[in-house]
């Protein structure tokens, strides 16, 4: 009996409410933790004291793999130090390699966020283009050569991306490219045809050949304003585009050269059986690809290594959807109708003589 | 306002937004999805340029995106298919898993919208499959290979699918079959296996692709194809009961409880309906036979060439790498094949009398094979030896009661499908072990005696013969060789007792002719409604009938009555014997046949009278499972082990296996104790007056006891009375 009162009172007892007083300090908590003291110092466990400070080479090799980071400015804070690096580096000794640094970059085209795609464009500017005349580039003419195709890949990839601000960007590298490499990025059927369909689907006009008519743009912006910049940059790119493919460049020749030529090729078409000049010429074929190009569809893809080649497939495949898309931006009239224009003019242009020659 | 809602309308950020758009209206939305289309092409040509190393997650999005509303837009991606499938071809050791895992997935689903066909989808899966060295693809594979032929036979058989794929893996098989590397059929067979389990494949060309995959050179191949033969139709049957049984019985008795406890609503009500309808269902399709329900070793073509092959390509080489295991198989399916099909494999028989003795591993294996392997065509020169040798090795004096009795077993199995096997003074010596100590030696020696009584009393010595078979010695016509039974209707006898019945019933009931008369009406009548109780009622009468006649016999002579009906052409004379004693008085018994086919040359049998005949003979079915016979024996069934390995007997064991034995038998299994205890247990609770008792300090019980010795005789015939009062009261 005793035994069980005693243990009652026990458990009696973690419920009895403590009496508080007034003018007393209120009784300290079981679990009550004293923080009272004072610590002198603060040590740390291990700090590292190196001296030599990372090699530029190793510093870009960091920064190219930072890429790839998730975080955009830690993409676009390590283009601007590629960047710093670069331009201050002389261009006969690169402190990295540029078919490392190139394949690297490409990719950032097709990137999701537009501070990065603005200081990758200012980076190909200023590193690419010569300021002034008695300077090259930093990177040369050749290096971006070698890698055409793949920039080319990527700038497809942008211009049929979902996402609009990206499709408007992709023009601005398009005309980089055209303007650094030139007829490069128009040979071949991937620099020619492949991106006169993505053209035609980024300005909306593939209803055109099917008579459906032309939707006008895809490229949606819900500021009018912004949608007329982008569609007259993207005019100001295309004219550029076709005129460097199928524009011929009037070389004066002069009296010497002529005179030249007839003394060093007896035949007239001795050029058709002379060593060709450019590399790659049976690409088209794809000896050595293992997908089969859609090399049939209306020939929209063949061989696109000469001017005469890339007019002709414009003529068979594309001319008619540009014309109708490009007519009705005209009727539109305004700073975009005489942008049109001006590319309408291009094509009448290009494809006029070879018309007269045919008839 | 009118334009912001068209610009909001337009507006595409996402591709799951867009599809969704898509799949509402594709003629709007068309110049949207050529963009995502050049964006694909676009990022398959920046693979193909670089395809290690490649952020694929985008990728991925964009075919899901194409394979979804591919459909919609056939002109565009009429080449989309055949991309993937090169992509998947060319590329699937070195592609992301993820990436790889996605194609699959979306030629599956092209073919699932019927954009590409079947015949497209497997052809490119399968080379796939074959040759990757991907654990997990190879499974995604496999499982869509199969769901796909599943869905494509879902509502019918699509034949021309079937044939091509048949083809397919035949060839694989048949590419292979001769080297012992090459185990690409082992997919072959696995994916037949599969089919062919799940009742999607069940005809004779199915049957040939196994067949060309168990006379391959690779020892996995040809195990899994003869692991086909052996236990596929098994596994068919065992799934198809499985599916059926639990979903309706359960619900159905689930359902009926609901709607008894719970209240009436249309919905249950509805539900109800439906269920029972479901199982009536089933019910019609249960007695429906399946026209093509035969077994894989039935469908084969050429079964002697098969077996023939199949033991010189196995067995008769002494020179090849086949493990003991994948022998044993071999030979099982090869004495099956031989048991079933009565087939001629010479060889066997000296291939198995290398293996009969008692010290060989999983002999009893071998001893099933052997019973296995005869059949009634069997010469009995080529059976003799085995026999023999059995007998002298395992049926002796210094072997244990194990041995003695698989021995006796077999050698029963083996008479029982050719008894000419066995010679007079062999069968006399092995029936002196019916004196054994051992009982699985005195059974398995009765049984032999019991079956010679059957077939050939003559050979026995006579004590051991017993009254019937003695009797029906006069009449048996002595055993030849290749001699075949006048065929019979089975079942016929019950028949015509049953209408004898009948007749008795309705002439107590009315006259004789009327009689006749309604029994010729009825047969064709009762065909269309199949009026149940009517018949189950006269079925019982018949079993009665046979209750009686067995107890006769068994009061005469013991064995015999174990002996009865042990084959089926048995049935005959049984039949016979029934009939004579059940009508001893009325003359009409004569021993000839054409007894019995008298019913069947003086009438033509209705379908109500087949009927009738497949109920008696379950009827009689049920009686002779019921009794104590020797298990039908036919040279088409399988023989068990265990029934060659006899009854289990457990022997003299230590404490300790004893112990665990108990150990084994309590688990799982409450203590015992009172129930008073395990419920005070469970809950919190005061002290009882037990407890109390229990606890109290000794020295305060002391006085109490003192007192209880001390007191009066008057005093103490108080107490106990007051304690009756008491239990008196608390009732």
């Amino acid at each position: 009996m005793g035994s069980s009162s005693k243990k009652k009172k026990e458990k009696q007892k973690d419920f009895v409410k403590p009496k508080l007083k007034v003018g007393k300090t209120k009784p300290k908590a079981d679990n009550h933790t004293s923080t009272s003291f004072r610590a002198k110092a603060i040590v740390v466990g291990h700090q590292s004291l190196n001296a030599a400070a990372p090699t530029v080479q190793s510093q870009l090799k960091h920064n190219l793999t930072l890429l790839n980071h998730h975080a955009y400015a830690t993409r676009r804070d390590s283009l601007a130090h590629i960047a710093s690096v670069l331009s201050s580096s002389s261009a006969s000794n690169p402190p990295i390699s540029y078919s490392v640094l190139l394949p690297a970059l490409a990719p950032l085209i097709v990137d999701s966020t537009a501070p990065v795609r603005t200081q990758l464009l200012t980076l190909l500017n200023n590193l690419t283009k010569s300021k002034d005349l008695r300077q090259d580039a930093i990177i040369p003419v050749e290096a971006i050569q070698m890698h055409t195709p793949r920039f080319l890949l990527y700038i497809h990839s942008a211009m049929t991306h979902i996402s609009a601000d990206i499709r408007a960007d992709s023009t601005n590298f398009l005309s980089w490219l055209l303007d650094v490499v030139g007829e490069e990025a128009v040979r071949g059927a991937k620099g020619w045809g492949k991106t006169l369909k993505c053209w035609i689907v980024l300005l909306g006009w593939e209803g055109a050949k099917s008579g459906k008519g032309v939707r006008g743009s895809t490229i949606e912006f819900s500021d009018p304003g912004k949608n007329k910049k982008a569609s007259l940059q993207h005019f100001g790119v295309l004219k550029q585009f076709l005129s460097t493919g199928i524009v011929e460049e009037e070389v004066q020749l002069s009296y010497f050269d002529i005179k030249n030529r007839s003394l060093l090729l007896p035949h007239q078409y001795s050029d058709a059986y002379m060593m060709p000049k450019t590399s790659n010429i049976y690409g088209h074929l794809n000896l050595f690809g293992i997908l089969t190009e859609n090399v049939n569809e209306e020939d929209a893809e063949g061989s696109a290594e000469d001017c005469d080649s890339r007019r002709r497939i414009i003529t068979n495949v594309f001319e008619s959807s540009l014309r109708t898309g490009l007519q009705a931006k005209l009727q539109e009239g305004g700073e975009v109708g005489r942008a049109a224009g001006a590319v309408l003019k291009v094509l009448d242009k290009a494809l006029k003589p070879d018309n007269n020659e045919m008839t | 306002m009118v334009k912001r809602k068209r610009t909001a309308l337009e507006k595409q950020t996402n591709l799951p937004s867009l599809q969704n758009q898509i799949r509402r209206d594709p003629p709007s939305y068309r110049d949207d999805f050529l963009i995502q289309f050049r964006h694909y092409e676009s990022q398959r040509d920046i693979f193909l340029a670089q395809p290690e190393g490649y952020d694929s997650e985008p990728f991925i999005e964009q075919l899901g995106f194409i394979t979804h509303v591919a459909d919609c837009y056939p002109d565009v991606t009429k080449r989309f298919p055949q991309d993937l499938a090169d992509l998947l071809l060319h590329h699937h050791n070195t592609l992301e898993p993820d990436l790889r895992e996605k194609l699959v997935q979306c030629l599956v689903q092209l073919r699932n919208k019927d954009v590409i066909p079947s015949t497209a989808l497997l052809q490119t899966l399968f080379p796939i499959l074959t040759t990757t060295n991907s654990k997990h693809l190879r499974s995604q594979l496999y499982h869509s290979i199969v769901s796909d032929i599943r869905n494509a036979n879902a509502k019918t058989k699509n034949h021309r699918l079937n044939k091509t794929v048949q083809g397919v893996l035949f060839s694989v098989v048949e590419a292979g079959k001769g080297s012992p590397d090459a185990i690409v059929g082992l997919w072959a067979v696995k994916v037949t296996r599969e089919l062919w389990r799940r009742n999607i494949w069940d005809d004779a060309r199915t049957v040939e692709i196994i067949k060309e995959a168990s006379l391959s050179a690779n020892a996995k191949v040809m195990s899994g194809g003869v692991r086909f033969f052996l236990g596929v139709d098994k596994e068919r049957e065992e799934m198809d009961e499985s599916s059926d049984d639990e979903d309706y019985n359960e619900s159905l008795s689930k359902l009926k409880h609901q709607a008894g406890v719970s209240g009436k609503t249309k919905k249950k009500q509805s539900q109800m309906e439906r269920a029972v309808d479901k199982l009536k269902k089933k019910e019609r399709n249960k007695h429906k036979a399946s026209p093509l329900n035969f077994s894989a070793l039935h469908l084969l073509h050429d079964p002697q060439g098969f077996a023939e092959n199949l033991y010189s390509m196995h067995l008769a080489k002494s020179n090849n790498k086949l493990s003991m295991e994948q022998r044993l198989l071999v030979l099982q399916l090869v004495s099956r094949l031989i048991g079933l099909h009565k087939l001629t494999v010479i060889g066997i028989y000296s291939y198995l009398l290398k293996y009969l003795t008692p010290r060989q591993r999983e002999v009893t294996r071998f001893l099933v094979a052997a019973a296995q392997a005869t059949h009634d065509q069997v010469p009995p020169d080529l059976l003799e030896p085995i026999i023999r040798k059995i007998a002298d090795e395992f049926v002796s004096e210094g072997v244990a009661g194990e041995v003695a009795t698989a021995g006796l077993n077999s050698i029963r199995e083996i008479c029982a499908r050719q008894p000419l096997a066995m010679d007079e003074s062999l069968l006399q010596d092995l029936t002196t072990y019916k004196g054994s100590k051992d009982k699985g030696v005195v059974m398995a020696a009765r049984s032999l005696i019991g079956l010679y009584r059957e077939v050939a009393p003559d050979m026995l010595k006579r004590k051991d013969r017993g009254k019937t078979a003695t009797m029906e010695m006069k009449t048996k016509e002595k055993l030849r060789f290749g001699e075949e039974a006048t065929g019979t209707i089975e079942g016929l006898d019950l028949l015509e007792k049953w209408y004898e019945e009948q007749k008795q019933k309705k002439i107590e009931e009315g006259g004789e002719e009327a009689a006749d008369k309604e029994e010729e009406d009825q047969g064709w009548e009762g065909w269309d409604v199949e009026s149940d109780s009517d018949d189950s009622g006269s079925w019982i009468g018949v079993s009665d009938d046979e209750k009686d006649i067995e107890i006769s016999d068994s009061e005469d002579e013991k064995p015999s009555a174990k002996a009865k009906k042990t084959k089926p052409q048995e049935n005959k004379e049984d039949g016979m014997d029934i009939d004579a004693e059940d009508q001893g008085g009325s003359a009409q018994s004569t021993n000839s046949p054409s007894n019995f086919l008298s019913l069947a040359t003086t009438r033509i049998l209705t379908p109500a009278d087949l009927a009738t005949i497949a109920k008696m003979r379950a009827a009689a079915d049920l009686q002779k499972a019921s009794s104590k016979t020797i298990t039908a024996l036919r040279n088409e069934d399988e023989v068990d082990e265990s029934l060659i390995e006899g009854p289990k007997t457990r022997g003299k064991s230590d404490k300790e296996a004893r112990l665990a034995a108990v150990q084994e038998g309590r688990e799982g299994r409450e203590k015992y104790s009172s129930k008073r205890g395990k419920t005070l247990a469970e809950k919190p609770h005061s002290t009882t007056n037990k407890e109390k008792a229990r606890k109290k300090n000794f020295l305060m019980t002391l006085g109490q006891a003192k007192k209880k010795q001390k007191r009066s005789l008057i005093e103490h015939r108080r107490i106990l009375k007051a304690h009756v009062e008491k239990q008196k009261k608390g009732k």
